[in-house]
């Protein structure tokens, strides 16, 4: 027994080396990743997912853009929303859990911000939000900007 | 029907007798129905057809449908249902998954329809194997946090065709089911958690003794030979075991049986315990621990802290960091008990290392369960409700998570409590078969560890937890 477990020992130490450079490598992808620009202070419900954290950072840095595309996730009917942007910002400014609980939100807002920043035109943005997401729920009543 | 090229010769301690089979229980092949099906040329094709064709529709309903996690087949399949009920499937019918795992049949369908001569997998994969599993999991097991694969239609659907590719390209170069036994992400999880099984399936010893053909391993005119490479006369574990029945169907001595036996019987029986697999069970703890945590709200808080007073700002980096310091220490803990434990009932550390990391798996199982009887139960009839709604089986789909918190904690609590003790137990036997002295020596450190972890997941499961989707 002490034979083959020796033989086992320096497979698995190169079995660990091994391991140990694919975490290294995954800790590199993953910080050439979403890293985000904003140091800002965020409730602790934001923090729940990088989705989550990434979508509230770009609701803070693109409020105009979120304020004109609607929320498909069927917010307006149970939360009385008005845009996608009152999924993570109330009206006086302060932070609402809502996208924090919904992976619709935090998709939508993502795909807004950056459409827009490809598009540089609101019009275009919502264009694009309605045509990806109107199969997905009710839509908030968002007027067109 | 026998392989294209001759499987590799057998070393001569395959062909010992195995120890210690349990003949307390009858033979579950003299029950008509579960011996006619699994002679039966149709098995395990009669589950196989259904299970790929249900995976091919999740791929293209991953792709095609809804994408969102809550809406959506494919995750709600493949997270709601499939990974919390399949640690369970492992303790009832021990590796049978695998044997009607689409991967499976994908494998056998390429060799059925491209004949070739096939290599025998080699020294440095079947040495290796292991570690490239335990790798592959653990990768998939960052991502499903890093990349939100379970809420992810899309993901998952890529997750599982790539898999689907590398199971059939693996089936064109290697013999057998080469993949299933050392590339399959989940391969070494399901081969351990199998050995915790309720029942084995064993030859008896005195019927293969005239056997000189082998057929349970090399095959026969009438069936192939064991997928998973297992030579049944001399198997003494359910690890490599997919209960697929060719050795029942190739043996001309009916000497294969198949028994309940009491749960995880071999745990302190193996002769040749394995590194890999001892770090393997640790491991599973440290990332049942870790996939329950980063669910509970607690965790939002910890993120916070962390992100917003170091100079990291990327969540992917500190979760990883997490991840990586979070099996680090459970690991670096057991390495540590380990030295206490042979300093004192004496005996090598690297072999009480090897031998006892096979009494945690009971609680590495009770922490996976518990965490998804959770979910089963929350989120199952909304899942439910979901699926059937879009196959246009219902007429109310989604709502919202409910379930009795009572009940999701007494059966919480209750598999911990279960998956404790069986550990406790565990521990104890392989103390007193390896002859420590003291045994309580051996013993102590480890129960003493195994009680720190069921502390840790009992403190887990008090917490309030995310759902898996948003419905």
């Amino acid at each position: 027994m002490k034979r083959h477990t020796q033989a086992e020992l320096r497979g698995s130490c190169r079995g660990l080396a091994g391991l140990l450079m694919v975490v290294f490598v995954a800790l590199a992808v993953a910080a050439s990743g979403c890293g985000g620009s904003v140091a800002r202070e965020f409730p602790s419900y934001v923090y729940g997912s990088s989705t989550s954290l990434a979508a509230y950072r770009a609701a803070v840095e693109n409020p105009e853009v979120l304020a004109a595309v609607p929320c498909y996730c069927g917010c307006g009917r149970t939360e009385g929303h008005g845009s996608l942007k009152e999924c993570f910002l109330r009206p006086e400014g302060s932070f609402d859990e809502h996208a924090a609980r919904c992976d619709l939100c935090q998709k939508e807002a993502l795909d807004a911000v950056k459409w827009h920043a490809g598009t540089g035109d609101l019009k275009q943005t919502r264009a694009l939000i309605d045509q990806k997401y109107e199969g997905y729920g009710p839509p908030t009543d968002t007027p067109l900007p | 029907m026998r392989s294209s090229a001759e499987p590799e010769p057998l070393r001569a301690s395959a062909t010992a007798t195995p120890a210690g089979v349990d003949r307390g229980f009858p033979d579950l092949l003299a029950f008509p129905p579960v011996g006619r099906l699994l002679r039966s040329r149709l098995y395990p094709l009669v589950f196989q057809v259904p299970t790929f064709v249900v995976f091919v529709a999740i791929i293209l309903v991953g792709f095609l449908g809804v994408d969102r996690g809550g809406q959506n087949a494919a995750t709600l399949l493949t997270w709601t249902f499939w990974w919390p009920l399949l640690p369970l499937a492992l303790i009832l019918t021990g590796r049978t998954w695998c044997t009607i795992c689409p991967l499976s049949a994908s494998v056998g369908l390429v060799q059925r329809l491209v004949r070739f001569r096939r290599r025998v997998p080699g020294a440095l994969l079947r040495r290796n194997g292991i570690w490239i599993m335990i790798l592959a999991f653990l990768f998939l097991t960052w991502a499903n946090r890093a990349w939100g694969t379970h809420s992810s239609p899309r993901i998952t659907a890529l997750i599982l065709l790539i898999l689907l590719a590398l199971a059939m390209g693996v089936a064109l170069w290697y013999q057998r089911h080469t993949f299933c036994r050392w590339l399959c992400p989940i391969g070494a999880l399901t081969g351990l958690y199998a050995t915790t099984a309720v029942v084995e399936l064993r030859a008896r010893p005195e019927a293969c003794a005239p056997c000189r053909t082998l057929d349970c391993y090399r095959g026969n005119e009438r069936v192939e030979g064991c997928p998973l490479y297992e030579f049944p006369r001399s198997m003494e574990s359910n690890r490599n075991c997919n209960l697929c029945g060719n050795c029942i169907k190739a043996c001309p001595y009916d000497s294969v049986q198949l028994r309940l036996r009491s749960p995880g019987r071999e745990l302190w029986r193996f002769r040749r315990p394995l590194f890999g697999e001892a770090f393997l069970a640790l491991l599973m703890v440290a990332v049942v621990y870790l996939q329950t945590v980063d669910m509970t709200l607690a965790w939002g808080g910890y993120m916070k802290g962390a992100i917003e007073n170091t100079p990291i700002n990327s969540y992917n980096v500190v979760f990883s960091l997490t991840f990586v310091g979070g099996i680090a220490a459970v690991l670096g803990l057991y390495f540590l008990v380990s030295r206490v434990s042979s300093a004192i009932g004496g005996g090598r550390m690297r072999v009480n290392f090897a031998t006892f990391g096979y009494a945690y798996l009971p609680l590495a199982l009770a922490g996976h369960l518990g965490h998804n009887v959770a979910h089963l139960i929350r989120e199952g009839p909304v899942a439910g409700r979901t699926i059937l709604g879009q196959m246009g089986l219902a007429m109310a789909s989604g709502g919202g998570v409910g379930g009795d918190s009572a009940l999701v904690r007494f059966l919480a609590f209750g598999i911990l409590a279960l998956g404790a003790l069986g550990s406790w137990y565990l521990v104890w036997r392989i103390g007193g078969r390896g002859g420590a002295s003291p045994r309580w020596g051996a013993v102590v450190p480890h129960a003493a560890f195994m009680a720190l972890l069921t502390g840790a997941f009992a403190h887990l499961f008090l917490l309030p937890m995310n759902p898996l989707h948003t419905h």
